[in-house]
């Protein structure tokens, strides 16, 4: 009796599991073909949409190329102004913005500065600094953007204020509004803002820093004392070198003793880009660096300076480990006028495969060769 | 007598359903991975500094290498069209790869080029260089000639003669928009020391009208063929590439549009000569190379450069492609099979290889035979009615739903916006490849699944028709 009751447990046990199955299966169909359906759907929302966009984009060109027009009038005779003022829609400051941004780059002295004045006066600079606080970092690092072309103590503020953003991005644009707006106060406080991993490796950093270079210069040689991380230090002795002043000559040349490849590297192209003759007693050295990164580099700018007094240095390094660092070499020795190119020639013939490779290589590019 | 047979059939519909689902599945967390990805990207569009400063004399100097055999009907048109990029500083290294067509002397005669000199580090082997020809008229412009070895041995020789810490590996016979260079090497200024290598987006340029070597007019193909190629494009580059990237296991960067830093691809060996898919082959060997060796490395896709290629148009010819694709990949798949599920290889070990092996190789063998053994079955009623419709609706209903998925994230990524009733016309091609077309590419892939067991070498003729041009 038992195992009768265990058989009949068994089977409505499979009918169960028979009947789930079934129901799975028709889930599963009835899921997926569902979900087409949606996809299918959405997609004709997204091409009725595309349409309606396409039609609004129509009607905005046109009706920024008549605000355009005012603009530009409003550029040649500013009282014109309060006209256009009162002819604007609400939804233009969209417009207007877009119109500024392509225009501002292209204008100069007055006309930039009545730009300026106009988006003041329309309410662009307000509506920008009140987009300094938008829950989008994008909007507010483009309202940073916009703002660098506007020179006011409130914009100046408002960007100062924004250097704390939580957003490194956003900073980073602040920071290079403020630098455009000559409004940098210290840059090692700029850079302190702006110290976090993922922006101090940026090449946008760099370049803000080389931008800040020449109206900074006593600050940044200040900072190669300091206890910066190497890539802030890195960024120092890179905008310095772009400053074209001298007086960072001999803060650089200290730098060679450096631990860190990377602030070597930076402060011999610095050191270079500033084209002093002091330099050539450390570049000397510099050839015999542990990083080939830096020897390399130390040969191109021989090179670029056609410091002749170092043939015999740039000889040896023909005969380096590293290709780059003979390539350079080979391409500084002919860069040396007459000099250079006998020794070269020489070289050619050498017993070593590499020294003799490397020559007749250079030679022959240059159209140097005998 | 036929119920273990019985049993066996039922294991193997069951094994192909759970395959079935969980590919899926996968597809619909890659799909969400990507948009999530697709979102983040917009967004880094959105930086505006970035984009000014990539124009400035200081980011990084590129090679653009362009590996050429037998294009001489195109060659001159491509170069002038990558000669007329946007970026501050690049070279074109265009390599005649052994032609036997007039490729050579084409280049020679339409940019008026002697024979130059350049010095080389020969860092990765290369069959013999014949000479260097250039014009300073054309400083950019630099063409070598060497003896064939085909397209991985042709672009080892241009590593090696270019002078550029990035270089881009090019078809020669697509066209890339000309912000394209900017665009892609974005993540090369955000991160300058890590990314070693970055991908763009390839699109199908059949349909499109393409001008001085720009493509002025987009538009989707007419022709069926190429149209569902546009599809599957846009769902393997906006869904697959995007999640992979995500992921930190993306596995393929084409061939026909990928920057990598030179240093990063001479330390791996470069191009690997004894595999078709040497674009894939030399992504996973990236990522071993910098495993193996312990050092911090990003890879990225971009998506908004875009590459336009021509797509077959005829089955011969896309056959041959595609069961090439299929060998490459399988080369690919053995040659570092140490890396699968090796959690020493981070994610490209444990998902990225994993999930090829899974859906790109055994998922089509196991697709072919539900396609054969579900109907049999359900005619000689060892399978339940709703077994088969929910095989079916698994297959079809959800691969249309994500190619529909692919253009959604198309649409979202309104670089290039199409036309209302374009994006109504590769919808219905997203609809309409799923009956036929892709059967018939699961078949291309299990030719080149026994290709490739039979070591069949070779890339095959791959005849183009050219861009229709306006």
């Amino acid at each position: 009796m038992p195992l009768f009751r265990m058989q009949i447990l068994i089977l409505q046990l499979q009918t169960i599991l028979f009947q789930l199955q079934i129901f799975l299966l028709q889930v599963i169909s009835w899921l997926s073909f569902s979900l087409a359906m949606v996809s299918l759907a959405v997609i004709m929302g997204l091409i009725i949409r595309r349409a309606i966009l396409d039609h609004g984009k129509r009607l905005a060109a046109e009706r920024q190329n008549l605000l355009m027009d005012r603009m530009l009038a409003c550029l040649e005779d500013p009282g014109q102004l309060g006209t256009l003022k009162e002819q604007l829609r609400p939804d233009d400051q969209r417009l207007l913005l877009g119109l500024f941004e392509g225009m501002i780059p292209n204008l100069r002295g007055e006309y930039a500065q009545r730009l300026s004045d106009m988006m003041r006066t329309l309410g662009v600079m307000e509506n920008q600094i009140r987009e300094l606080q938008h829950r989008k970092w994008w909007r507010r690092a483009n309202a940073c953007k916009i703002l660098a072309w506007i020179r006011d103590p409130r914009v100046i503020e408002s960007l100062e204020k924004t250097m704390n953003d939580p957003n490194g991005d956003v900073r980073l644009e602040a920071a290079t509004a403020l630098v455009k707006l000559d409004a940098v106060r210290s840059p090692s406080l700029l850079l302190a803002k702006l110290a976090e991993a993922t922006l101090t490796r940026s090449l946008a950093l760099v370049d803000l820093c080389r931008t800040l270079g020449p109206s900074c210069v006593s600050e940044f040689i200040a900072m190669l004392d300091g206890d910066f991380p190497d890539r802030v230090m890195t960024l120092a002795v890179d905008a310095l070198g772009f400053s074209g002043d001298l007086r960072a000559v001999e803060p650089l040349l200290k730098l060679q003793q450096h631990s860190s490849a990377e602030v070597r590297f930076a402060a011999v192209q610095s050191l270079g880009a500033l084209g002093d003759p002091r330099a050539l007693a450390v570049f000397e050295k510099s050839l015999h660096d542990p990083a080939w990164e830096v020897r390399a580099q130390t040969a191109f700018w021989l090179g670029r300076l056609g410091a002749s007094e170092m043939l015999s240095p740039l000889q040896d390094r023909l005969d380096d480990d590293q290709w780059w660092v003979r390539y350079r070499a080979a391409e500084a020795l002919a860069a040396m006028g007459n000099a250079g190119a006998i020794a070269l020639r020489g070289f050619a013939e050498d017993v070593r495969p590499r020294v003799a490779e490397i020559a007749q290589g250079v030679l022959n590019e240059k159209g140097l060769a005998t | 007598m036929f119920a273990p047979i019985i049993d066996i059939i039922k294991l193997i519909n069951a094994v192909i359903f759970a395959l079935l689902i969980l590919q899926n599945a996968s597809y619909f967390v890659w799909l969400a991975l990507a948009y999530a990805e697709l979102r983040r990207s917009v967004r880094r569009e959105k930086k505006p500094n970035l984009w000014s400063m990539l124009t400035k004399d200081f980011t990084f100097s590129i090679s653009l290498l362009v590996p050429a055999h037998n294009e001489e009907t195109t060659v001159v048109e491509n170069v002038h069209s990558l000669l007329a990029l946007q970026y501050p500083d690049f070279e074109v290294v265009v390599v005649n790869d052994g032609s036997s067509d007039r490729t050579l002397e084409t280049l020679i005669e339409k940019f008026d080029l002697t024979k130059i000199h350049r010095a080389c580090q020969l860092a990765i082997p290369h069959r013999r260089i014949r000479g260097l020809y250039g014009n300073p008229r054309y400083p950019r412009l630099i063409v070598v000639d060497k003896e064939n070895g085909g397209k991985s041995d042709a672009l080892n020789a241009a590593i090696n003669l270019a002078r550029n810490p990035i270089v881009c590996s090019i078809d020669a016979d697509s066209v890339l928009d000309a912000d394209s260079l900017i665009r892609a090497m974005r993540p090369f200024v955000e991160e300058p020391e890590q990314m070693i290598a970055v991908g763009g987006t390839v699109r199908v340029a059949n349909g499109c009208t393409v001008k001085a070597g720009q493509v002025i007019q987009i538009m989707p193909p007419r022709q069926m063929l190429p149209l569902f190629q546009s599809v599957e494009y846009l769902r393997a580059f906006l869904i697959a590439r995007l999640a992979w990237s995500r992921l930190h296991a993306m596995l393929i960067i084409s061939g026909a549009f990928g920057l990598f830093k030179r240093n990063a691809v001479i330390q791996a060996g470069g191009y690997s000569t004894s595999t078709v898919g040497e674009d894939m082959e030399l992504v996973v060997k990236l990522h071993r190379s910098m495993r193996e060796k312990g050092i911090a490395y990003q890879m990225r896709y971009v998506p908004d450069p875009i590459c336009w290629t021509e797509a077959p148009d005829t089955l011969q010819v896309l056959q041959r492609q595609r069961t090439r694709w299929q060998r490459g990949l399988l080369e690919t798949l053995f040659k570092h099979r140490r890396m699968l599920f090796n959690p020493s290889y981070g994610p490209v070990g444990l998902v990225g290889m994993p999930n090829f092996l899974a859906f790109d190789v055994i998922g089509p063998l196991l697709e072919m035979t539900g396609y054969v053994l579900i109907p049999f079955c359900g005619v000689i009623g060892v399978l339940s009615y709703e077994f088969f419709i929910a095989y079916f609706m698994l297959t079809f209903a959800l691969g249309i739903c994500l190619s529909v998925g692919s253009l959604f994230l198309a649409e979202l990524s309104a670089h290039h916006s199409l036309k209302p009733k374009d994006l109504l016309l590769l919808t219905a091609g997203a609809v309409v490849e799923n009956f036929g077309y892709r059967q018939l590419n699961n078949y291309w892939r299990l030719m080149g699944f026994w290709q490739f067991m039979r070591d069949k070498q070779g890339w095959g003729a791959m005849p183009r028709a050219g861009f229709s041009r306006g």
